[in-house]
Formats: C-alpha cells, sequence, structure tokens
C-alpha cells in the first residue's frame, strides 16, 4: 500500500494542507474512512479539518454520508486545516492516522465491518 | 481431450508498483505481457478504474486492444459486494442486484466472461441477478476467501442454491490461502524481526493456529481469545499480526475443493512467498495442481501474491513469474 503522508505540507490562505494517499488496494467510499491530524505534538480539532478530494472539500462530518463518492486509489487527497496562526517555516512533525472501514469486510457473527487503522509520521517542510 | 487449466495473475499482485506510480494500468499490462506472465488478466474494477462501475466506450476499446497486442486475454473481473457502505444500514437485496448488474455489465463490455462476487451478496440477490449474467455471458463466482471453506455455513447455503438453480454462471472461485498448510514462514520471520515483537504473542499466536488448524478447537474462538490475550499485553501491532494470521491463513483441506470441482469457474492461485527450492511452503501447490488437473478445471489459475503485507522489498513480476514457473511444473509433470 502507498504510504498514508504524500510528503507535501503547503500553506493556504486558512492554514495549511497535508497531502493524503489512500492506504488500501482499492478505491473506497468516502463513508468509509475517517482521519485524524496532529501537528508538532497537538491535536487538530476535527472541526477545523476539511478533506479535499475529487476537486470538492468536505467537512470531516460529511463523510459519513458520502457512500456514493469514492477516493480512487491513484489519488492525492489533501487535509486542509483552518489554522488560527500560520504554520511556521521549516520543518514540522505531522502524523496520520486513517481509519477504514472496508465495506466488503464484515464478521458475519457480530454483522460488524472490520476497521483497519493506519498511522504515519513524518518531518515535512512546509512550502 | 480437456486443454487443462490456464495460467493468468491477477493485476492485484502488482498494487505496489502501481499504487508508488511506477507503472500505469496500461502499463502493468504491457509489461505482463513481455514476461509472459498471462495469458490470463484479471483486474479488480475499482482498482484499476476511475469510474468503475461505469466504463467509457473508449477505455474498453483501448483496453481489448491492449490485451490483444499484448497476446493476453481477459480472465476474471473482480467485482466487489459493498454491504457495508452506508453507516445507517446494511444494503438491502434490492439495491445488492444494482450493484451487481452495474458491475455485470462493465465485465460484458470489457470482455470478461467471469466476475468474482464475494459473500456479501446473499443467494436471494445472485438468483435475482442470474438473466442478467446469463444474457451478458458473464459467470459469477463466489470467492471462498479464508476464513470460509467449502462447508461453512454461508457457502453451504450458496451449494444448495446453486445446485437448486442448475446454472453454469453460478459458480465458485476457490482461494488458495482458504486451504494452508501453515502459517507463511515469511510472516513469522517479519513478526520476530519488528522492535518490539513480543515472542510470548508470536507462540500463543502459532500454538492457536496450530490447535484451529489440527481441529482441536473452535478457529473463531481461538482468535477471539487471542485477541483478548494480545490486547490485555497491550501488544497493539502483535494483535494485528494475530488478528490476521486468524483470518488469512485458512484451515479447510485442499482435498474439500473436490466437493464443488464441478462448480469451479476461476481460481486465486493465492501465494505468499517462494522459496529457493521454488515451492511455496505454507500451501500444497503439487496436490492442488494434481487436484484440479484431474478434476476437469479447465478456467485460469490466477497467480494472486499478497506477501507484500511482509515482503515488501520483492519484485512481484519476478515472484509471480517463479510461482508459474511452480504451478506449471506441477501441472506438466503429473
Amino acid at each position: 500500500m502507498p504510504e498514508v503522508l504524500g510528503g507535501s505540507l503547503r500553506r493556504t490562505g486558512y492554514g495549511y494542507e497535508v497531502g493524503v494517499r489512500l492506504p488500501w488496494y482499492r478505491a473506497l467510499p468516502l463513508s468509509c474512512v475517517g482521519f485524524g491530524l496532529t501537528v508538532d505534538g497537538d491535536e487538530v480539532a476535527p472541526q477545523r479539518i476539511r478533506l479535499h478530494v475529487n476537486d470538492r472539500d468536505y467537512a470531516l462530518e460529511e463523510l459519513a454520508e458520502l457512500y456514493a463518492e469514492h477516493w480512487f486509489v491513484l489519488d492525492e487527497a489533501g487535509l486542509r486545516v483552518d489554522a488560527d496562526e500560520p504554520l511556521g517555516a521549516g520543518e514540522h512533525e505531522v502524523a496520520v492516522e486513517v481509519e477504514l472501514r472496508p465495506p466488503y469486510i464484515f464478521d458475519e457473527e457480530t454483522g460488524e465491518v472490520v476497521s483497519f487503522r493506519r498511522v504515519a509520521e513524518a518531518r515535512l517542510t512546509v512550502s | 481431450m480437456s486443454a487443462g487449466p490456464q495460467i493468468g495473475v491477477t493485476l492485484y499482485s502488482f498494487t505496489e508498483p502501481y499504487h508508488a506510480g511506477e507503472y500505469t494500468f496500461e502499463e502493468l499490462i504491457r509489461r505482463v505481457g513481455e514476461l509472459g506472465l498471462g495469458p490470463g488478466v484479471e483486474i479488480v474494477g475499482f482498482q484499476s478504474i476511475r469510474s468503475f462501475p461505469a466504463v467509457s466506450d473508449s477505455f474498453a476499446s483501448r483496453f481489448r486492444g491492449l490485451l490483444d497486442e499484448a497476446g493476453l486475454v481477459p480472465s476474471a473481473l473482480g467485482a466487489n459486494i459493498d454491504v457495508c457502505r452506508r453507516r445507517d444500514r446494511r444494503m438491502s437485496d434490492e439495491e445488492t442486484v444494482e450493484v451487481l448488474e452495474a458491475q455485470i455489465r462493465a465485465a460484458k463490455k470489457l470482455g470478461f466472461r467471469v466476475m468474482r462476487v464475494q459473500f456479501g451478496a446473499a443467494p436471494d440477490a445472485l438468483e435475482a441477478a442470474l438473466p442478467l449474467a446469463e444474457a451478458s455471458d458473464v459467470k459469477l463466482g463466489m470467492e471462498i476467501h479464508a476464513p470460509h471453506s467449502v462447508d461453512h455455513p454461508t457457502i453451504l447455503a450458496l451449494r444448495e442454491r446453486f445446485d437448486r438453480l442448475g446454472s453454469p454462471y453460478l459458480g465458485f472461485i476457490p482461494d488458495f490461502g482458504a486451504s494452508m498448510e501453515s502459517i507463511p514462514p515469511g510472516l513469522l520471520a517479519h513478526w520476530r524481526g519488528l522492535d518490539a515483537a513480543r515472542p510470548d504473542v508470536i507462540e500463543a499466536t502459532t500454538e492457536a493456529w496450530g490447535r484451529a488448524h489440527r481441529g482441536e478447537s473452535d478457529p473463531f474462538e481461538e482468535r477471539r481469545r487471542l485477541i483478548e490475550e494480545a490486547t490485555e499485553l497491550g501488544d497493539g501491532p502483535g494483535r494485528d499480526l494475530a488478528a490476521l494470521t486468524m483470518n488469512l491463513f485458512g484451515h479447510q483441506s485442499p482435498a474439500a475443493w473436490d466437493e464443488i470441482m464441478h462448480q469451479v469457474v476461476h481460481v486465486h492461485a493465492k501465494f505468499y512467498e517462494i522459496g529457493a527450492d521454488g515451492t511455496e511452503p505454507s500451501i500444497r501447490y503439487a496436490d492442488l495442481m494434481d487436484r484440479f488437473r484431474r478434476g476437469g478445471f479447465d478456467g485460469f489459475l490466477s497467480s494472486e501474491w499478497e506477501g507484500n503485507l511482509f515482503s515488501p522489498n520483492v519484485d512481484p513480476f519476478d515472484i509471480v513469474g517463479r510461482q508459474q514457473q511452480m504451478m506449471r511444473r506441477y501441472l506438466e509433470g503429473s
């Protein structure tokens, strides 16, 4: 599977964006993915994060409804953070947690989808 | 006289270089042709095609042309039955039929005559999709993948329905990972090499797997106990590897495939590693090749390499080639 962290960290008008890749072998519905982000040791509040995918921005809480839209495996998506202050120049410790619930793998006894967690950490230089 | 089982590969085996951008979808197909890893080519729709299950005329025509140029043929389309895509409820049978039919149409457009389906599709949904499958000349193959087996209740219910309907367009796709001999040695070596590896959890896992394999205990109970133990010990990575071990490496005997041989439409020739002696240490390939050849199977043995889970630096093209050499050796020698 690809590295979760695409390796890009860039400043945007409202804060910054972290590039992410889907750590699975096939495209998954957006309703099947969840994210956590920690930058320089501080967990980023989920309400401040939007997922940029398929040329659109979605609040993380919107993803659960999006069962008909897919994140394609070859596409880098972006976690766009609305930050109070700009990210300082230089390196930052970025940790992304992706939770995957592949919609075709479920426990027949409990009826629950099997969930996988992928965590990636890197020191990225902001551009 | 039957031509016997044919050889092919699923592009799933090349997930790593494809995701890394080293090969495009088209380049993978050309490489498969160049290296003689066909003639059968299988793809996973949601991996290879952005718009899937929608397939444009131009994409379909390019795909068919590419296969022709490379001397390859389409073997099977891997469909996915995403029954849990909604957070609030499971997909209904009607919705499942829609999902099946969209992918059957894609299969036909791309030239596939076999489509892999998954256990989320219930017997009723498959029966409802049968008319379109027959009209499209696309056989639906239910994959029997670990932890399922030919006698698991889910599969027994399908066998009963398929037997009742008696259509050649409803069959099975054995995945050899459901009928393994042992835990892949490469997995254990990888696990032991991890910094935070706990020998006690590794040992508990190999013992639990062994007991389940010998039929001394219920595999699901062993898995539950093992994961609980690893969680209590605070071993996160160990818990994940224990779960993987108990889920992926199946206990069905190779001989049991005989029970459904007449309904096999395609095979996932799963493998994890090929040793220096040219054999797969945890899967009885000699026995399986003999069984499928004598059983009259003349569809595709589609090489499916899944060792990327614990062998990140292996060249998938090379290892698929070695696995296919092994399969041919057994098929020709028996």
